[in-house]
């Protein structure tokens, strides 16, 4: 028996690095510390669905190749088409990514992520304004103030309150929650309630109308005494004392805030630097669900100043502009399900594409796939530099050897690069 | 099942102070068959006269859960399959953060003399016997069931 600890898991954007395993002859028996959905994914490793072979789908059937012959087909099939689209990454190390982008402009294609479509652009804006983000740690130290606006990390992120932000234990919060306030805005009355001190039930779509008011009352303006946003006058001067006292706080916020209307982020933004121009309190966090949105979103913002772009005509293009046109003729997809997070309209048109698909296991989109090249999981298997929720670059250190036939996504990128 | 008064249970008893189970009054004796330091047997009169056995019947019912051989006198019980995994009760517990200190700070804990510990993916409760609520003295504390999001931690009794 043999126990591996301080591994990370990559099941989404928190990176927890703190999960111990138990292994017998190489299985996995046990996991600790991971969440439910964390423990899935590290199970995932020795599920009996996983990919070990390549797969070639002709005449509507999928026969089973070596990895080799698959990835040798996959550069033929790029070197016949001419507008290339490589989609996914999130999930991706840095360095893998730095690959893609590479390949993406050798062969003068698009690059295009989930990012795009949610929460990208947030990221993007609270790196190019350069605003603060404190880590972790430092909240678990000092923290006293938690919002938690449009989002519900209970269910899709669920040790954020007990390893990172909310119940933790640290030099100045000895007494953990006790020593924080945390004000929940939502329009449902969601689980986060249980660990909040105050909670603000909003009307929906209405986040803007109350954006405004609180900056014109941080101003000092005056603002009509009648409800906003379905909250009373006395409610809202509740949330203006919440932040006028902030000393080191944290504003979560995810797809609630950033959902229907683009003016929502511009408000917040606007909010949350009147705050700091006084005193640098607040950090605006979103909640991205893959591992690596966020290393995505600065590789991209260092290379091309884009959440996606075209290689040939130098310009910003997603997927979704080009399907509309029919300006694809390949999609290669790296450890990316489409079909679960985009419409019947759009997925449509992809379930036409060619696709060359890297992935770990089966999903909604691999059965579509032209060819499908296994690939290795990180994490566990194969490590690499991710990025977590609040910026924080991880580098991850495997333990367990991926299958001896099943190649890491950077090395098949690598070989697919080498070949042109 | 949640909070069981003491004044619940003194209503279904005789209220005549006899004395006859040790305690001093009915309510004393209330109190602690809650926090099961009684055990309802003892309360003679209830068992020998036929007018307190419509009472006996609903007390006997009332008290039922917090009787149940299967919850730990402590009257933590969990319900495995709304648990998450989200280790906010391996995080808050008092006695967990004493046994492993850096629980406090989030990180799991890697020793067995813990109450709750993640295992694949949900809570696992290891020395429930370490509890506030059964060592003595015995407090009336709630602190997992508060924070537990997927009301998954039930506790009965006060």
């Amino acid at each position: 028996m043999e126990k591996l600890k301080n591994m990370t898991c990559v099941g989404c954007s928190l990176l927890c690095d703190d999960i111990m395993i138990e292994t017998k002859n190489g299985e996995i028996e046990h996991v600790y510390h991971a969440c439910g959905k964390g423990f899935q994914h590290i199970k995932g490793i020795q599920n009996e669905k996983r990919f070990l072979k390549g797969k070639i789908r002709e005449n509507g059937e999928f026969r089973e190749v070596q990895v080799q012959d698959a990835i040798e087909k996959a550069i033929k099939l790029i070197k016949n088409s001419k507008r290339v689209m490589i989609y996914g990454l999130n999930n991706s190390s840095d360095e893998t990514i730095e690959t893609a982008l590479k390949l993406a402009e050798k062969l003068e294609s698009n690059v295009d992520s989930s990012a795009s479509y949610y929460k990208g652009d947030a990221i993007l804006e609270i790196i190019n304004q350069d605003l603060s983000v404190a880590p972790f740690e430092e909240i678990r130290d000092k923290g006293d103030t938690i919002i938690l606006w449009g989002t519900n990390p209970s269910s899709s992120h669920s040790r954020l309150s007990s390893r990172y932000a909310i119940l933790t234990r640290g030099e100045l919060t000895q007494k953990g929650k006790e020593d924080r306030y945390v004000t929940l805005i939502d329009i449902r009355r969601t689980e986060m309630r249980h660990l909040s001190d105050y909670f603000y039930q909003i009307e929906p779509d209405q986040d803007g109308q109350l954006l405004e008011a609180l900056i014109s009352k941080i101003d000092g303006k005056s603002v009509p005494n009648e409800p906003i946003a379905g909250l009373s006058k006395e409610d809202i001067d509740e949330i203006i004392k919440t932040l006028k006292r902030i000393d080191l706080g944290v504003i979560f916020f995810g797809t609630g805030l950033l959902g229907s209307t683009k003016r929502n982020l511009p408000l917040l933004m606007e909010l949350v630097k009147k705050i700091n121009a006084r005193k640098p309190v607040i950090s605006l966090m979103t909640t991205p669900v893959h591992a690596n949105t966020i290393g995505f979103v600065k590789k991209m913002k260092d290379k091309t100043n884009a959440l996606n772009f075209n290689f040939q005509t130098k310009s910003p293009k997603s997927l979704v502009d080009l399907l509309e046109t029919s300006e694809v003729d390949l999609l290669i997809l790296v450890n990316s399900d489409p079909v679960e997070h985009f419409p019947e309209k759009i997925t449509e048109k992809i379930k036409k594409l060619p696709i060359i698909s890297l992935a770990s296991h089966p999903n909604l989109t691999t059965r579509h796939a032209r060819i499908i090249i296994p690939t290795s999981m990180y994490g566990i298997e194969t490590g690499g530099t991710f990025h977590r929720m609040d910026s924080t670059e991880i580098r991850i250190i495997s333990c367990l050897k991926a299958p001896t036939q099943v190649p890491t996504e950077d090395d098949v990128l690598k070989e697919i690069l080498n070949s042109l | 099942m949640g909070q069981l008064s003491a004044f619940q249970i003194y209503k279904l008893l005789p209220q005549t102070n006899c004395k006859r189970c040790g305690e001093a009054t009915c309510m004393s004796f209330a109190m602690k068959l809650l926090n099961r330091t009684q055990e309802l047997k003892n309360c003679t009169p209830m068992y020998e006269e036929e007018k307190y056995f419509d009472k006996l019947r609903k007390l006997e019912e009332t008290l039922a859960p917090l009787l149940a051989k299967e919850i730990h006198p402590s009257g933590v019980s969990i319900d495995l399959d709304l648990c998450t995994g989200c280790g906010n009760c391996v995080t808050t517990c008092p006695p967990n953060i004493r046994a492993a200190p850096e629980c406090g700070e989030g990180i799991g804990p890697n020793t067995e003399d813990v109450i709750f510990k993640v295992e694949d993916g949900k809570v696992k409760v290891l020395k429930l016997d370490r509890c506030r609520r059964y060592e003595p003295p015995k407090t009336a504390c709630r602190i997992c069931e508060i924070y537990c999001y997927s009301r998954a931690i039930k506790i009965v009794g006060t």
